[in-house]
């Protein structure tokens, strides 16, 4: 870069520590993190599901989050029979980390149990492109959108000064450029649901027509279905079905993912 | 009279009356010039403008309904601000009039303007019942200063309002019949039909079933309500939710089939009476089959809890995990975070540079004169440390022919001068259509002189003339690098 640009080394060099410093910031590296979550493995082995899923709890009560903690937790509700809650702790690893193989295995599995969501109706693109992405986790689609940003520009430098790359050039943009309008889209679908999504918690919950205990059910929500909550009053929240149908149910029968 | 025949039959008008009370409203004139002049006013309106009450029928059932009319005539007359007409109606329920119809119409060979209101109303509880009188309000409006005779006696500027009244009616609402009332008859009154649905037709133990009841037709859908249903087997009943649409009512109705001993819904049935046919009507839906399986969920975890129990492996799901992986701060993710986005500047950063050398290696190919002028500049650079070392190891004829050699690649270079074209008048014609000033041309033309003198021998050149030609060499560079050409 050469004595001439003072002001682009230090840019870079910031960029650099924050890269590090983000790279490095792993509080489960501290012992009392690792303590706890030892501690709970413990408790299921024997078999002491409750006590595991309290020391799972204690720790992301103290802030802290991860795939495997979620994971960890989810087989914990499994274990007590308590689908919803372990449907609901399956779907928090799933937006931590991308989800792998066991992840996969036993959501899908608890799902199996429990009564399936109704027929979804939302617009088939949208669901293609979720299913498309569904591999990885929220943080893994900003990845790869920095990534593929990454690489346009290299590409971009090489076909410059590359004569195989030059040829290859537009094909490398065009399906590079895709993927990142794809991801774009799902990582935007995956943030306006956050803190949206819920899951039923109780074993069956009416969702009424309006906000209090007499009017009239509408449908009932069985527990582990996954609902989108549009509004909250008071101790009720609007919650709307896969299928679009909307009703009012008790804030206690649902637990935002 | 032109009596329509509407709707339910044929109308029961009222008789003709008029009744009105005039007052002087806001006028200045003197009663004897007034076109209000009360002699005769009474005889002249009587059949010029009048209020007619017309029901459907005399005789109905309660919550029967019943279409009804009020009619105001006017003959040649201005009328404005016409009310809604107000009607008494003890024993029944009244809906809004409906904005008016306006109308012509003949009455014994004399042909009115017509303002129609209609509204239907029905009974609420049985016995005779007087109806009316229906009242409207209004303004007359009429020419100050014409004689109350003459035809032309109403014509403007002068107003009175008016309270036109008609005449009462009796209606009598009769009491149902009893016989053959069905047992669930809750007092709807019209012509209907029942359609019935169930979604899902297949459901679990514990699922809920949404039981859609439409009920259509003509009639009063204020009286509606729920149709009776009877199931078979362990249901759980819900209140039913109704949707009112026009000339439909629709009833959903959310049952549980609590085991999977639930059948069916056995029955739907809507009783009504029919005021055309004198009679009740029931109507029935069903059996309307539910296939109910047991509980899927409930034997699993029944199984489950055996498997537990009993130590057995079962249908195991996968482990836990051993190790906590990367623990992060509940709700922080990469797209919130300022690093991580401040991270994305990088490669910008880094592929800048490159675009700029690339975009430069590209003008040097493909623009001629932005080429030129950085190899001259390179050029300059490059004579002026050759000039420094002659300076002080050459003689005066090595260092004004590298003078010479460097000013004419610089300028060819700089001015797309071909060397073969490079004279002095051609170089100082060349600068000054690039808008090079004066002094910096004579400046050149003094070096290129200089060099010719000494080149050539015509001349010698001493230190100091050299330490001159060189800083004038300088000077005359700097001030054309800076120059924007």
């Amino acid at each position: 870069m050469g004595q001439g640009y003072p002001l682009l080394k230090k840019i870079v060099g910031l960029l650099l520590l924050l890269f590090f410093q983000i790279a490095c910031s792993n509080p489960g590296r501290t012992g009392e993190g690792r303590d706890i979550f030892r501690q709970a493995l413990l408790f299921y082995e024997k078999g002491q599901f409750d006590e595991a899923a309290s020391q799972y709890v204690l720790l992301l009560d103290q802030g802290f989050e991860s795939g495997p903690l979620y994971y960890n937790l989810g087989n914990c509700f499994f274990k007590k029979g308590a689908l919803g809650r372990a449907i609901l702790n399956y779907e928090r690893a799933k937006k931590v980390v991308p989800p792998d193989r066991d992840l996969l295995a036993n959501y899908e599995y608890t799902k199996s149990l429990v009564r399936g969501d109704p027929e979804p109706a939302r617009a088939w693109h949208q669901g293609s492109v979720d299913r498309l992405f569904q591999w990885t986790s929220v943080d893994g689609l900003a990845l790869l959108l920095s990534g593929i940003y990454t690489l346009l520009l290299l590409i971009s430098i090489a076909s410059w000064y590359i004569q195989a790359a030059r040829r290859y050039w537009i094909h490398f943009l065009i399906i590079l450029t895709v993927i990142f309008v794809l991801a774009s889209i799902s990582l935007h679908h995956r943030i306006s649901l956050q803190g949206k999504e819920a899951i039923i918690i109780a074993d069956t919950a009416e969702a009424k027509f309006q906000p209090f205990d007499r009017a009239p059910a509408h449908f009932i929500a069985r527990e582990g279905m996954k609902v989108k909550v549009l509004s909250l009053k008071e101790e009720w929240a609007k919650i709307e079905r896969s299928d679009k149908k909307v009703g009012w149910i008790r804030k206690s029968k649902i637990e935002v993912i | 009279m032109n009596t329509d025949q509407w709707r339910a039959g044929i109308a029961h008008p009222t008789k003709v009356i008029l009744l009105f009370f005039l007052a002087a409203v806001g006028t200045s004139a003197s009663p004897s010039t007034s076109a209000f002049a009360s002699d005769g006013l009474e005889e002249t309106l009587r059949n010029r403008v009048f209020l007619m009450l017309e029901i459907a029928k005399k005789e109905a059932y309660p919550n029967e309904m019943i279409p009804l009319k009020v009619r105001l005539f006017v003959k040649d007359l201005s009328l404005k601000e016409v009310q809604q007409p107000r009607l008494s109606h003890e024993g029944f329920s009244m809906q809004e009039f409906e904005n008016p119809l306006e109308k012509k119409e003949t009455v014994n060979g004399v042909t009115f303007d017509v303002l129609e209101f209609q509204t239907t109303l029905f009974g609420t509880k049985t016995g005779k019942w007087t109806l009316g009188p229906a009242e409207l309000q209004c303004t007359l409006l009429a020419r100050e200063g014409r004689s109350p005779s003459s035809d032309d006696y109403f014509g403007a500027y002068e107003t009175r309002s008016l309270n036109l009244r008609s005449e009462e009616t009796l209606l009598t609402v009769k009491p149902f019949p009893k016989k053959g009332r069905p047992a669930d008859f809750r007092g709807a009154v019209g012509n209907f039909d029942l359609a019935v649905e169930v979604l899902p037709e297949e459901a679990e133990a514990g699922d809920p079933v949404l039981l859609r009841m439409s009920v259509q037709g003509r009639g009063n859908f204020d009286t509606v309500t729920s149709p009776g249903i009877v199931v078979e087997g362990d249901f759980k009943v819900y209140e039913p939710h109704a949707i009112q649409k026009k000339n439909q009512k629709i009833y959903e109705q959310v049952l549980r089939p609590l085991k999977d001993t639930a059948r069916a819904i056995s029955m739907v049935s809507f009783s009504f009476y029919d005021p055309e046919k004198k009679a009740y009507r029931t109507i029935r839906k069903g059996p309307i089959p539910i296939k109910v399986a047991p509980p899927h969920r409930e034997e699993i975890q029944k199984n489950a809890s055996m498997s537990l129990l009993s130590g057995e492996p079962g249908r195991e799901i996968a482990t836990v995990k051993g190790s906590p992986g990367r623990l992060k701060r509940k709700g922080v993710y990469l797209y919130k975070e300022r690093g991580f986005l401040l991270l994305q500047l990088l490669p910008l950063l880094l592929w800048i540079p490159f675009f700029l050398f690339h975009r430069h290696q590209e003008k040097m190919r493909t623009d001629a004169r932005y080429a030129g002028q950085r190899r001259a500049s390179r050029r300059a650079e490059k004579g002026l440390r050759e000039m420094n070392r002659l300076f002080t190891e050459a003689g005066s004829v090595e260092f004004y022919d590298s003078v010479y050699g460097m000013l004419k690649g610089y300028l060819g270079d700089r001015f797309q001068i071909p060397s073969g074209d490079m004279t002095a008048e051609r170089v100082d014609e060349v600068l000054m259509a690039e808008g090079v000033n004066e002094e910096v041309r004579e400046t050149l033309k003094e070096i290129l002189e200089r060099c010719d003198l000494v080149r050539y021998g015509a001349s010698e050149s001493g230190e100091a003339e050299r330490a001159k030609t060189l800083e004038l060499i300088k000077g005359m560079l700097h001030h054309l690098e800076r120059q924007r050409l």
